[in-house]
């Protein structure tokens, strides 16, 4: 800029001007210095400002996922105590199957076993109906609802009152937590599938020769909803449910024509028929009229498969009445299975904890990178900032004492 | 022979030239602070010679000059300057304006982080992590009552968040209307006296001085005019200046307008300035058109996106939840509270007041039909979707057309529902046509819309959906389609969870169900330990649910901090370019108007050495007048 003549102001305005701007760059940098932070509006830099907003909602969501795998930790950790205790009453259940078949002990021998096997089917009950946090752990979705509910009385052949059935209130619910982006485990199996000994079985007496859809429908075999078509005859409908991920296998009897549905674990099926549809009722599976519902089986269907209560009942009773063949036959192998059924379970939930572990440790590591990105965007670099400022400062300190010397001199101090 | 007394004469003339000289120099000094006096210089030009050519002329040698006068007083001002600078005032006043009022609309998002403290949340984004993480620890215990407390609380702070986002755009455009009335009040007085000036002025040039410091005082006026709007100046006519803004005439002479003000009352009682003669001023830059632009679309705009998140957020939550199952097996109830423009149930609405319904506005409409989003169309044609066309093909499947419909503009959001069938919903709009959140228009020429997806009755122009029509509820959308009615005005300025679940948060629909009687609609509850429903929701976070179904929550708020902080940038980048740019051309004028002091003194100097020599030479004078007088 060429301007041959310079008025007084203009030197003077000029200099501030120059002065003002430092000060207001020496500002800035002083507020990231006490700040810790490079940035302290978006329009500063938009684009690292708002990268490091992704990374702080990235940040917070791992916070979160480590709290659930906590939660699921503890909650697991408690369901694998139970596991193990279970198994061990098993074990010693198991022990006085083998005694009570061999041919040596007598009637006498076998009713001061039955009172033992009973103690200790309560034992078990008291596991199985345990707590976490208040509510019921092994029910399912029915968190308030106790899950084994205990009927006594009278039983032939004993002296005083033992258990006459147990049933199973609870449902097949399982809750899910989510532990990763979009990833979700369940830490719990519902009693009907941790206390069940024997694969549920339904024989429906209706025959599917002739059988067709008329519309569109839908059922649910175990919180799986499977769809069927119109028009789909009962082997179209036995292979839809194969091909489903429920853990059931079905089937056509070849004798009576009617259909077969069995579970491929131990584990008590739950059947419905959903949105008004009436397909299981109509192919003689599930009572007419009771479409949902626990134990809804129609009472023409023949339904075996029971749960470790189950099996020790029979097994007390036999024990009660003499029975040395099935107590050895029968019951000692619907008791292996039992502890077959426990010790997959306990496969599983130890799985699930090296699962855990791994995320646990990946979602560390994760966050310990982002937090570093996050650092590299967000904070200042003091070295830096402490330099630029000493530079900031020398420079303002030169043009105040530049502006000193011009506005000094004029003609004035020369004249007479 | 010249007079006796020429010699006194011209001494006495060049003593009271000089004189004035001296007093121009120190009027100069007494001056050198004022804002915008320019430089004053005295032209000195020798007084008439003698003899003029004619029959009184004497038989002396000629011409015989007669010494020094004042011809006239002139101030030193380069008008090409002055008008460039009157044409850099109005960028400066915008982007001055721009930048400080953006910079408040910045600060209203507290990003990044309230200045980086993480123990703070007042961020909307922050509120809304923290919600949504609070579904997530629902769902870990959904059987306590404790966590759903907690959750009750997030969703208090979030909707908290939202409304005081809302009301903090509301309260600076609130500020820059009043800045804007005051600067219209400003502008007019200044204008008045502007005209003022130009008759004191004309009267003074009349009798032929130069009013420089009323010259000077008029420029200062127009300098600051020239900030507040984009004026242009005439001075074509030596004895009329005329101001223009945009085109029409602010000041004429000695005669000035009045701008007003009238409140609108489709823009919130905002007022927008008029000529007297009722056209509507059209600001192109200054400091009125910056602060007209920040009010009516830069925080317009804000308060939309934040309408957009508020009106999405409880829209998604609340059909989530309204399929879920609360501690207490109840279902359909919504989790924040809604309220629709109109209770009409038809949707329809009286939008020009004059007594009958005229409109239908709805909010969104999903299809009769269940689709599959793999499926190939098989069919062609082109729809209007609010008034942007779109075509679609036999070989396209159907998640194409979905996205083409997101990526066409038309301000509308379309996906497949849980349930396979086709949902439409309204975003916000650049203009005010119709409200926000209303679908404007929906046709086909083809079945998509029709047959195919089940939302209109019938294809063509006469089966064909518009806002501006009433009933169309009744008579264009298909019998078994789902719709609702938009939303009323501002849905972030009302966000709040409904009354119902504050009170008792049995009602949180946690657990997810099952619908046993086929009506669509699930009836029994999956149990208090389900907690399927709350999942669902907190995974709302991360899905693509925003802006045509492109950006997930979580970047639409980064979108709208990144878009807010470039705009900021540019203001204050721009009104740092103006500010140096105005800065070289007041030096400019300063070096050529300034008055520099060593050159006063230096004048001063230089008028009292010829003073002094007049005095010298009336003195010289004297003494031969003396040696006639009284020697001869």
């Amino acid at each position: 800029m060429s301007i041959y003549r310079v008025s007084t102001n203009m030197a003077n305005d000029n200099g501030m001007n120059f002065v003002m701007k430092k000060e207001d760059s020496m500002n800035k940098v002083h507020q990231s210095i006490s700040t810790g932070k490079k940035y302290v509006m978006p329009r500063d830099n938009p684009v690292d400002v708002t990268q490091a907003m992704t990374f702080h909602s990235k940040i917070f969501k791992i916070d979160q996922l480590e709290r659930n795998i906590n939660d699921l930790g503890a909650e697991r950790n408690l369901v694998e105590n139970k596991i193990g205790s279970t198994i061990e009453i098993l074990q010693r259940v198991r022990e006085l199957s083998v005694q009570g078949s061999n041919g040596i002990y007598t009637a006498e021998d076998r009713k001061a076993m039955s009172v033992e096997v009973d103690q200790l089917m309560k034992n078990i009950i008291v596991d199985a109906n345990s707590k976490y946090k208040g509510n019921y752990l092994f029910s399912g979705f029915q968190k308030f609802t106790k899950p084994f509910e205990v009927l006594e009385g009278a039983v032939r052949g004993a002296d005083t009152a033992m258990i006459t059935e147990v049933r199973y209130l609870g449902d097949n619910g399982k809750q899910l937590r989510e532990i990763d982006f979009n990833e979700y485990a369940a830490s719990t199996p519902p009693g009907s599938d941790l206390f069940w000994a024997e694969n549920f079985q339904i024989y429906s007496k209706v025959n599917t020769a002739d059988f067709r859809l008329e519309n569109d429908m839908s059922v649910m075999i175990d919180n799986q909803k499977i769809s069927f078509n119109e028009g789909d005859n009962a082997y179209a409908i036995v292979d839809k449910i194969n091909r489903s991920p429920a853990a059931v296998n079905a089937s056509i009897d070849i004798v009576t024509g009617g259909m077969i549905i069995k579970s491929t674990t131990p584990h008590k099926v739950e059947l419905a028929d959903i949105e008004g549809g009436n397909l299981l009722q109509n192919l003689g599976i599930l009572a007419q009229g009771r479409p949902i519902g626990p134990d809804n089986f129609s009472q023409d269907a023949d339904v075996f498969g029971g749960s470790i209560f189950d099996t020790m009942i029979g097994l007390r009773d036999a024990m009660l009445q003499n029975n040395a063949e099935d107590i050895g036959g029968r019951f000692l192998g619907a008791i292996d299975e039992s502890i077959t059924n426990l010790t997959n379970n306990m496969a599983k939930t130890g799985a699930l904890q090296n699962r855990l572990d791994y995320l646990t440790q990946r979602l560390g590591d994760d966050k310990m990178s982002y937090t570093k990105t996050l650092s590299s965007l967000e904070d200042v670099n003091m070295a830096d900032a402490l330099t630029e400022l000493a530079t900031l400062d020398f420079a303002h300190k030169a043009s105040l004492s530049s502006l000193a010397k011009i506005t000094k001199s004029s003609l004035m101090d020369f004249l007479r | 022979m010249i007079s006796t007394f020429h010699g006194l004469e011209m001494g006495k003339r060049s003593l009271a030239s000089h004189q004035q000289a001296i007093n121009t120099t120190g009027h100069n000094l007494n001056n050198m602070n004022t804002e915008g006096y320019s430089r004053q210089t005295v032209k000195l030009s020798t007084f008439e010679p003698l003899y003029v050519p004619g029959l009184a002329r004497s038989e002396t040698a000629g011409q015989i000059g007669q010494g020094t006068t004042v011809t006239s007083i002139d101030r030193v001002r380069d008008q090409f300057i002055d008008n460039r600078i009157i044409s850099a005032g109005k960028d400066l006043g915008f982007f001055d304006m721009r930048n400080k009022y953006l910079q408040q609309m910045e600060m209203v998002y507290a990003e990044p982080s309230v200045y980086n403290d993480p123990s703070q949340y007042n961020t909307l984004r922050r509120a809304f992590d923290e919600f949504m993480s609070s579904w997530s620890d629902v769902a870990n215990n959904p059987d306590d009552k404790a966590p759903r407390n907690v959750l009750v609380e997030k969703a208090n702070i979030l909707t908290n968040s939202v409304r005081h986002h809302f009301n903090q755009m509301t309260d600076i455009r609130n500020n820059v209307d009043i800045e804007i009335k005051n600067k219209v009040g400003e502008l007019n007085e200044i204008a008045s006296k502007i005209a003022k000036l130009n008759e004191r002025i004309l009267k003074s040039e009349a009798v032929g001085d130069h009013p420089n410091d009323l010259y000077d005082s008029r420029d200062v006026f127009i300098d600051k005019l020239s900030k507040m709007a984009d004026i242009q100046i005439s001075r074509e006519d030596p004895d009329e200046l005329i101001l223009y803004i945009g085109g029409k005439m602010i000041v004429q002479g000695a005669e000035s307008e009045k701008l007003n003000l009238t409140a609108q009352a489709d823009n919130y009682g905002y007022s927008d300035v008029y000529w007297a003669d009722g056209e509507k001023v059209a600001f192109r830059g200054g400091e009125l058109g910056s602060l007209v632009d920040v009010r009516d679309t830069d925080l317009r705009m804000e308060q939309k996106k934040i309408n957009s998140f508020a009106v999405n957020i409880s829209d998604l939550v609340n059909e989530i939840h309204r399929d879920g199952f609360g501690l207490n097996e109840t279902t359909g109830n919504d989790f924040f509270s809604t309220h629709p423009f109109t209770t009409d149930p038809t949707g329809n609405f009286d939008a020009n007041r004059d007594g009958a319904d005229d409109s239908t506005f709805i909010f969104k409409v999903t299809g009769a039909n269940t689709l599959d989003g793999n499926d190939k169309l098989g069919i062609r044609g082109t729809m209007n979707v609010n008034n942007v066309e779109i075509d679609y093909y036999e070989t396209d499947t159907l998640d194409r057309v979905v996205r083409r419909i997101n990526e066409s503009g038309a301000g509308v959001n379309a996906f497949l529902n849980p349930q396979g069938k086709l949902t439409v919903k309204a975003d916000y709009y650049g203009d005010n046509q119709s409200p926000d959140f209303v679908i404007r228009r929906l046709e086909d020429n083809g079945l998509f819309l029709t047959g195919y997806a089940g939302i209109l009755n019938q294809s063509g122009a006469e089966g064909g959906f518009n806002s501006n029509v009433v009933n169309e509820t009744g008579t264009k959308l298909n019998a078994q389609s789902v719709w609702s009615i938009a939303p009323l005005t501002d849905p972030a300025q009302y966000m709040a969870i409904e009354k119902k679940i504050e009170n008792d948060v049995s009602f949180i629909a946690v657990a997810s169900g099952i619908d046993s009687d086929g009506d669509g609609i699930k009836d029994i509850s999956n149990g208090i330990g389900d907690s399927q429903n709350a999942l669902r929701i907190s995974s709302l976070k991360d899905n693509k649910v925003m802006v045509g179904m492109s950006l997930s929550v979580s970047q639409y708020f980064e979108n709208i901090v990144s878009d807010v902080g470039a705009r900021g940038q540019k203001a204050e980048n721009g009104f740092r370019v103006q500010e140096t740019i105005m800065n070289n051309l007041e030096n400019l004028r300063k070096s050529v108007s300034g008055v520099n002091l060593d050159e006063e003194f230096a004048n001063l100097i230089k008028f009292q050495h010829g003073y002094n020599a007049s005095a010298k030479f009336i003195s010289e004078m004297d003494k031969m007048l003396e040696t006639i007088i009284t020697k001869l």
